[in-house]
Formats: structure tokens, C-alpha cells, sequence
């Protein structure tokens, strides 16, 4: 509806020029057509009048449209004048306003029945009558009417039904966030209460959204007006029979303190959620064809797009869970490192004050030396108990670093989307210029891997910054075909002269099969790198040859496909 | 010269704050370890001591914490009584800016004989005899 309304108004004024255009070719036509018993200077000077008026008057609101109409009657019986009226040609000419009254372009709502309109064209007819009331214009003029009211009928139900299915746009783009859902609803009444045609018919008056869960519990997930308890009277086997029939109506059902008994109960499944919308109308429908169209041409698909809001609204939940049990297990993991620093600094103490007081014995006094030695051997003991707990704990420590298992789940990705993420984290960078070779065809972009992307995108992100670190610049990523899928990463590496030892070293420890060694190294970004390559199960392998340094990783695929690719 | 030290791991630093007596006051500090807060109920005794240490992380035992027991003793308003914070946060000094406390001297964990004299140092206290 957003982008209807403007559109609307720019083709009125589109088709407003247009009938005028339309008006002046009838009048001319009629002028070539018939006698004209005013001189050519009548008709030219009418003509110019009735254009300058029009666009003096092109898109004024209120009664300036009035005047416009007149303008446009003042122009139909002055080419008609003298000619015979009552023949088509002529005849239609005067009607021509009444069959474009839907394309009414003035500010007030379109009616199919104006009155004003009406006076004109009899006003019209009665002049060229010499002013005596003829019927022959009054039977099509019901009739057009009658053609327009239809008209408008179908295009107020469009109108309608476009304006309710537009709450969900305008939901995507103003309020997409968890919890804002039940605006949705809110909105669906509201808009229901404008259109004063229908609302007079069918009076929505809430409605409510409940999952059906397996046990037969109904879950009040929304409501377009706040609701704290709900009860269904004497329903024996609401669930299933709703599942059966998929709508039930004008059960009781206590809404707090009052009793509903007009209502509607849709069942609406989605992905696997039975959601189950209950309308409720504040007086039975005047005809029921009436609600059984209202039902099926506009409630139903409404009440299905809805559902799906509702269930994206369960996914981001769900997947906001997902995200802060991970920051819990994350916060956890830096709070028992905390403490075990803690823990560290107090079981080290007595090992710091042994080797201070052995630093400060011989500086003491002879006649302190033997009361300090008695404190140093006290102390040697105490350090010597502190250093297996201290031993103890670092390896504790450095275990559960090792085995930090950041993926919390795994889903299907295809290589297309592999590929599409690395070209993305290389385009987002603007220091390294790269460039990508293809090999892959669409039957290997095709298969998938079940893996975690959060953590793929770690893996690139991280490459990228070793690369900014460690390349000139550039780096060449190639997705070749060998027995399985491989993508290469070469770049030049800076300084090569002076960091080869180094960087022979890390090559070597990063083809190890465990990461302790690079770990003892430092490296943290290949330690990275090389920590979450293993969880993925990503074959990797790194290879140095003059400046040029490549990582190879080869992605196998689902062992359910076919791995001859 | 009375020493008072909230530590609740006291025995384990014990040999730092002897050697420390032995070294730099003729064993004439007599120190009093208390390992909670509650252990000390009576908080206006403290000016019955020359030194107060507190351990900032007291055992969870403890009804109140490091930051909450200095709280609690700078409303008494206690002339000339000299607090030293222990602890094992490095950043411990700006987090006493944060609550409003003076600058205070600091011994940080791991400590030995040498890091305790520099706190005592800070108000320059010396053996009587």
C-alpha cells in the first residue's frame, strides 16, 4: 500500500489528461459529423476556454474540481447544442464524465453515485432540450451507474485486501524485531474498522493467535488486543477435531471476563507449527456467503502470510537462544580462566618469596641468616607443594583452550555458497587486491558440505588477516578440481629473505597433525586457522616455493554424493 | 605494631609476611589473619590496629567482599589508620578511583617478602626500636 497510493494518484492525473484529451477528439468528431448551427469562432474560441480552464484548474482539490466539472459539461453542451442528442454519437458524448466517474481525480474518495454529477448531466440534457425533461437519458445514466457501483465494489475489495496484505511489508520494513508481532494483528483490525463498507457487514472485532502443540495445549502467541486468560467451553476434542475440519465456528470462549460465541477458528500450518487464528466478530454475519468469501478470498491468504511472520519471529528467537548460550559458554569459559589466573597467583606465591628471600640471604645480617634460612626451608617446602597444583592447572588451562569447541551446529552448504562467501570476505577488503580462478562447473557448485558457516567465515576472515600481515598485497585464490574439490591460496610473501627460516618452520608445523607445536610458536592466526580447519574436518596443507606461500584446502563432499566430481 | 589482614588464604602467604618481619621489623609485627568478614564482626576494633591489609576477593564465605569491607571501614572514619589492598587484579587501582576510595598502596598476588615492604614503604613505617 505504500507504494499503491502514490502510483494511484500519478495514473488518475495520467487518465484525467487523457479523458480530456478524449473529450476534445468526441467534440471534434461530433463538429465533422453533424450540422453546426454556431460559426467555427464559437467552437475554436470554446475549445481554448474549456483547455485554459482545465489546466488552470489541472489537479486542484475541493470545489475548484467541482468547477472543473462544470468546465467539462459547459464544453459537452455547447458542442452538442443544435445536434440531435438522442443518437448515440451525440448521446454518449454527454454521458462520457458519468462512465469516467471512477477516475475521479479530486481528493474526496471515489463514489460511484454523484449527485452532483447527476444535476449536471440533467442540467445539460435540459438545455439542449430546450429546457423540457426527457427519460431517455435518465435509464442509461441508472444503468452506468449501476456498471460503476460494480466497478467500485471489486475495486474496494482489492483495495481492502491489498491494504491488509500490506501490514506485512510494512512490518518487514518498520518493525522486523522479536516481540513487535503482535502489532501485526493490531493493525489488521484497524484497517479492517477504516473500510466502512465491510466493517459494516463483517465486524471484526480481535483477533488471536494460538500454536497448537502436540498435546492438544493451545499456546496464546499473539493477540490484537491484550488478553490474560482464555478458556474454550465445553469443547470435547478441540484439537482434533480443528485438525480435521480446519475451521470451526461460533464456539464459546471466555476471552478474561467475557464470553466470545461469534467467532472463527482457522487452522494454518506452517513448517511443521500448527498455528490456529481465532477471529472474533462482534455480531453474526448479515449473510453467510457474504463470510464464507470474506473467509476464503481475503482472511485465509492473510492469515497464511502471517503465519509465516510468526514463524520467522520463532526462528530469530530461536536463533538469538542459540547465540547468547554460546556467549554463556563463552563467558563461562573467560570466568574459569579468571579464576584458574586467581588460583595461579596465590599457589605462586611462595615460590616468588622463596627465590626472593634466597636472593636476599646474603645480603642479611649474620645474626638474621639463621632465622631466615628456617623461613626459607619453610618456604622451599610450600613451593615445592604449590608447583605440581600450578602444573596441574596450566594443563587443565591449556586443554580446554585445545579443545574449545566453538561449532554449536552444523547445516548443509552448498560450494556455491562456499565460493560466495569467500569472494565476499576478499571483496569487503580493500588492501588485498586478489584474483579468483575458477575450475569449478556447476555439477561441483552444486554439491554441499554439512559444516558451520559461522566458523567457514572465521577461517576466511582470518586467512585474509595473515595475508595483510604477511603478503604484498595480493593473493591468487584458485578453486580447482583434483579427486576432490581443493581452493588455493598463494600470495607473495614480504621479506621473504629474512623471515625464510621462520616461515620454512611454520609451514612445517602448520602440515603437522596436531597444533601444539605452532602453538608453542605463537602463531596465533594459523593457530586459528589450523584449529578450526581440523574441527571442520577440512584437509589442509601449506607449501612454500620461492616468495610464494599457498594454502591448500580440500573440501570433500557430503559422503552421500558423489565423490568422483 | 599490630597488623589485621583480611585473607582468606593467609597460611599459604604466611612465610612472606614472617620473612618480611623477620627482615624489616625484628619480628615485632604481630599479625592477626581473619578469613571472612564476618570473622571481624565488630569493625570499630579495627582502630584497635596499626595496618589494615584487605584481600579484595575474600572466599565467597564471606558476607562481604574486598571493595564492601573497605566500604564499610572508611564510614567509621578512623584517624590514622593505614590500609593496604592485597589482591590479584591488575587493574585493581583504577577500579578504587571508579568507587570514590584514595589512592591506597597495593600488594599484588603473586607477592613475596620485597612487594610487601614496598607497601608498608608507602607510608613510611619503620620497626620502634
Amino acid at each position: 500500500m505504500l507504494m499503491i497510493k502514490p502510483t494511484d494518484s500519478t495514473l488518475k492525473l495520467l487518465n484525467s489528461i487523457l479523458f480530456r484529451a478524449i473529450m476534445l477528439s468526441y467534440g471534434l468528431s461530433l463538429l465533422i459529423s453533424f450540422n453546426n448551427i454556431l460559426s467555427v469562432w464559437w467552437y475554436f474560441g470554446a475549445t481554448i476556454l474549456y483547455i485554459g480552464v482545465y489546466i488552470i484548474l489541472f489537479n486542484k482539490k475541493g470545489y475548484k474540481s467541482l468547477i472543473r466539472l462544470i468546465n467539462d459539461y459547459a464544453f459537452i453542451t455547447l458542442i452538442s447544442y443544435g445536434k440531435p442528442f438522442y443518437e448515440i454519437h451525440c448521446g454518449i458524448f454527454i454521458l462520457l464524465p458519468v462512465i469516467n466517474v471512477l477516475n475521479h481525480s479530486g481528493e474526496k474518495a471515489v463514489i460511484p453515485f454523484s449527485l452532483r454529477l447527476y444535476v449536471l448531466v440533467l442540467l445539460s440534457t435540459l438545455v439542449l432540450n430546450d429546457f423540457k425533461f426527457d427519460w431517455v437519458f435518465v435509464v442509461p445514466l441508472v444503468a452506468i451507474s449501476f456498471i460503476n457501483f460494480l466497478v467500485y465494489f471489486r475495486m474496494t475489495i482489492i483495495g481492502y485486501s491489498n491494504n491488509l496484505n500490506s501490514i506485512i511489508e510494512e512490518f518487514y520494513q518498520e518493525n522486523l524485531s522479536i516481540g513487535k508481532t503482535h502489532l501485526i494483528l493490531k493493525k489488521v483490525i484497524k484497517r479492517h474498522e477504516n473500510n466502512k463498507l465491510l466493517s459494516k457487514y463483517i465486524s471484526v472485532s480481535s483477533i488471536l493467535l494460538f500454536q497448537l502443540k502436540d498435546n492438544g495445549y493451545l499456546k496464546i502467541l499473539l493477540s490484537s488486543n491484550f488478553i490474560v486468560s482464555f478458556k474454550l467451553i465445553d469443547i470435547k476434542g478441540f484439537a482434533n477435531q480443528i485438525q480435521k475440519q480446519k475451521q470451526l465456528s461460533n464456539l464459546e470462549m471466555v476471552l478474561d471476563d467475557r464470553i466470545s460465541k461469534h467467532n472463527l477458528f482457522i487452522l494454518n500450518e506452517h513448517q511443521g507449527k500448527k498455528y490456529i487464528f481465532f477471529v472474533e466478530f462482534a455480531k453474526p454475519p448479515v449473510l453467510d456467503w457474504i463470510m464464507t468469501a470474506y473467509q476464503t478470498k481475503i482472511l485465509l491468504p492473510l492469515l497464511s502470510k502471517i503465519s509465516q511472520v510468526v514463524y520467522m519471529e520463532y526462528q530469530l528467537e530461536q536463533e538469538r537462544k542459540k547465540y547468547f548460550g554460546e556467549l554463556k559458554t563463552r563467558l563461562e569459559n573467560i570466568d574459569s580462566a579468571v579464576n584458574a589466573i586467581h588460583y595461579l597467583n596465590n599457589k605462586l606465591s611462595p615460590v616468588l618469596n622463596y627465590l626472593e628471600m634466597l636472593r636476599l640471604y646474603p645480603e642479611t645480617d649474620k645474626a638474621l641468616q639463621s632465622d631466615l634460612l628456617v623461613l626459607i626451608e619453610r618456604e622451599k617446602g610450600n613451593a615445592i607443594n604449590n608447583i605440581i597444583p600450578i602444573t596441574n592447572k596450566m594443563n587443565q588451562m591449556a586443554e580446554k583452550s585445545m579443545n574449545a569447541n566453538i561449532i554449536s551446529d552444523t547445516t548443509n552448504i552448498r560450494f556455491r555458497k562456499l565460493f560466495t562467501l569467500i569472494r565476499g570476505v576478499f571483496d569487503d577488503n580493500n588492501t588485498i587486491d586478489f584474483e579468483l580462478k575458477v575450475d569449478w562447473d556447476e555439477h561441483i557448485f552444486n554439491h554441499s558440505i554439512t559444516s558451520n558457516i559461522n566458523l567457514l567465515t572465521f577461517i576466511f576472515d582470518e586467512i585474509l588477516i595473515n595475508l595483510e600481515k604477511h603478503s604484498t598485497g595480493s593473493c591468487n585464490i584458485e578453486f580447482l578440481v583434483a579427486n576432490f574439490p581443493i581452493i588455493k591460496f598463494t600470495n607473495t610473501v614480504k621479506n621473504i629473505e629474512r623471515n625464510k627460516q621462520a616461515l620454512s618452520k611454520m609451514v612445517e608445523d602448520f602440515n603437522k597433525d596436531t597444533i601444539n607445536e605452532i602453538m608453542k610458536r605463537g602463531s596465533n592466526g594459523l593457530r586459528i586457522i589450523k584449529q578450526y580447519l581440523m574441527q571442520l574436518s577440512i584437509d589442509h596443507s601449506m607449501s612454500i616455493l620461492n616468495d610464494q606461500l599457498t594454502l591448500t584446502l580440500t573440501i570433500k563432499p557430503e559422503s552421500n554424493e558423489n565423490p568422483n566430481i | 605494631m599490630k597488623i589485621l589482614i583480611f585473607e582468606n588464604e593467609f597460611n599459604a602467604i604466611r612465610t612472606s609476611f614472617d620473612g618480611f618481619n623477620l627482615l624489616y621489623f625484628n619480628n615485632e609485627l604481630v599479625f592477626k589473619d581473619v578469613p571472612s568478614s564476618q570473622a571481624f564482626p565488630d569493625l570499630t576494633r579495627i582502630s584497635e590496629y596499626n595496618v589494615v591489609i584487605i584481600d579484595i576477593d575474600l572466599s565467597i564465605k564471606s558476607k562481604l567482599d574486598g571493595f564492601q569491607l573497605l566500604q564499610e571501614i572508611s564510614k567509621l572514619n578512623i584517624k590514622n589508620l593505614k590500609i593496604i589492598i592485597l589482591t590479584g587484579h591488575i587493574s585493581i587501582s583504577d577500579r578504587l578511583v571508579e568507587l570514590g576510595f584514595p589512592e591506597l598502596p597495593i600488594i599484588n598476588k603473586p607477592i613475596n617478602l620485597t612487594t610487601i615492604k614496598k607497601a608498608f614503604d608507602y607510608y613510611g613505617l619503620k620497626p620502634q626500636s
